[in-house]
């Protein structure tokens, strides 16, 4: 059987903008990421590591459809779920409870699915349901952020992607999120996760990668990846993402 | 697009319906009854404006001007948020995959929403003052799928082109404003002559108003033939557009 996740060659490339934010049709593209290769057994997890602008968000992007390749090509099977940008199609002024129903349904799960996940989603959330019928604004970050991580763990995904998200939440959260992780995991779900967590990496994945500058540099055992990315965030240069034609260009 | 990717795509339209329809009404007295109750705010204006002041030889001239005036609000009020229907929700864009025409079109939906509300309300009102012809109701919706899909075309092109330039959501009010002159809504068909009229041929919002106008005001199809030629171009136009969209779209989380 194929891999939930397949990716051979993949380039993803940004257009140039002028000044004023418009796109340029001349000029020299921003390759994000640059000849990827990848392929993710059901139930693993693959931690992706690497400095800020390596990629990162990016890959994720691209294994969620969001973004179609420039170059090459992925391929998913069954239904990917994201912790990414989890604050998108949040309105502040509508009820947890209307939150909860628009982003399950922009998961692609039907109304219908949504309200039979409904308790479970909630439970897991730990906020009290009476509290989920008061809009949004009156809640903390953190809660709003239960509600949607709720909505996506829940969502009986076949690929999950988890981006740094985990850093926002509380400790009893955070260790609540990795235990049903786990369970997706072990129920078949191929797991991509993203963090600066070398810890988290460690002891949560089993294969991991450095991403730099658009390329996987390494790829092997979590334990041997982030025992090599701790070697290399020593030795790296300072410009590691350093912009093209340096800092002082840009400032100008 | 399977039968799961399009319920996929109706669920998650109805839900952005739902959820701009909402929006509208939190923090407000009187919720989503003030787009419904708008049109009549102008019909008062324009009622002392050209009948009481410029006189305009119409006979039931509220009436006359409502049938216009009332696709026109629906047309206008669209035009005007249509530009950042993409633009306002770049977030939503970049988090999941979907059909992006969903939410140019999930504008269209919340209007439709109030101008059918307005609608009834006004169907209401020539019922009870024995205005209304009834078998015109079943021709109604004829003309309200026509416009609704005329809308739907101009908001997903207005929407995509404000992803990559700015520069139509700052015109677009002097635009609607010109074009509100060149259709007669205010004044009678007859009135206007010259460069005017001839423009006035290639407009559909001219034909439809036409329409409306028939079923609301006369009580009968002057050409009943054009009032199915209106649909079919509407939906050739919505088709095109469409297309068009889709092309430019592809990009779109990269673009936004």
């Amino acid at each position: 059987m194929a891999n939930p996740i397949e990716v051979e060659h993949l380039w993803e490339g940004f257009r140039p903008r002028n000044k004023r934010g418009t796109i340029r049709r001349r000029g020299a593209w921003h390759w994000a990421l640059t000849d990827i290769t990848l392929s993710i057994e059901a139930g693993e997890t693959f931690g992706v590591l690497g400095p800020n602008g390596a990629g990162k968000t990016t890959l994720l992007r691209s294994l969620a459809g969001v973004l179609r390749p420039t170059r090459g090509r992925v391929e998913t099977i069954g239904r990917v779920a994201s912790l990414i940008d989890l604050g998108a199609g949040v309105s502040r002024d509508l009820t947890g409870h209307e939150n909860l129903l628009i982003g399950g349904v922009l998961l692609g799960l039907s109304r219908a699915e949504v309200r039979a996940k409904y308790d479970d989603i909630v439970a897991f959330s730990g906020i009290d349901p009476a509290v989920l019928s008061k809009p949004t604004h009156t809640y903390s970050q953190g809660m709003a952020l239960r509600i949607a991580v709720g909505v996506v763990l829940y969502s009986d995904p076949a690929v999950l992607l988890v981006d740094e998200i985990l850093a926002a939440a509380d400790e009893r959260f955070r260790a609540r999120c990795i235990r049903r992780i786990d369970e997706l995991r072990t129920n078949g779900t191929a797991v991509v996760l993203v963090s600066h967590d070398l810890a988290l990496i460690e002891t949560v994945a089993t294969r991991a990668g450095v991403l730099h500058k658009g390329q996987f540099r390494h790829v092997d055992t979590a334990v041997e990846t982030v025992a090599q990315y701790r070697e290399w965030a020593k030795t790296a240069p300072a410009d590691a993402v350093r912009p093209r034609g340096g800092w002082r260009r840009q400032v100008r | 697009m399977t039968g799961r990717g399009k319920r996929r795509t109706s669920e998650l339209w109805w839900t952005l319906v739902e959820r701009q329809i909402r929006l509208r009404a939190k923090r407000t007295l009187f919720g989503a009854l003030w787009p419904a109750f708008s049109p009549f705010l102008l019909l008062a204006l324009y009622v002392f404006v050209f009948h009481s002041v410029f006189r305009v030889p119409v006979r039931r001239y509220p009436v006359y001007l409502f049938a216009g005036l009332l696709p026109w609000t629906f047309l206008a009020q669209t035009l005007a948020q249509g530009p950042t229907a993409i633009s306002n929700d770049p977030d939503l864009v970049r988090r999941a995959p979907f059909r992006y025409e969903i939410l140019p079109l999930s504008l269209v939906g919340v209007m439709a929403v109030y101008f059918i509300a307005t609608l009834a309300m006004f169907v209401a009102y020539l019922a009870i003052q024995g205005e209304l012809v009834w078998k015109m109701l079943l021709v109604l919706p004829l003309p309200v799928i026509a416009l609704s899909l005329f809308i739907g075309g101009v908001v997903m092109i207005l929407s995509i082109v404000d992803v990559y330039t700015r520069d139509v959501r700052l015109v677009l009010g002097n635009i609607i404003t010109v074009w509100f002159f060149l259709v007669p809504i205010v004044y009678r068909p007859a009135m206007a002559k010259g460069a005017v009229r001839s423009l006035r041929r290639v407009d559909p919002m001219n034909m439809l108003v036409g329409v409306f106008r028939d079923v609301l005001y006369q009580g009968h199809l002057s050409r009943p033939l054009n009032t199915v030629l209106i649909l079919g171009i509407c939906a050739v136009f919505f088709a095109v557009c469409l297309a068009v969209f889709r092309h430019f779209a592809v990009n779109l989380p990269r673009d936004v």
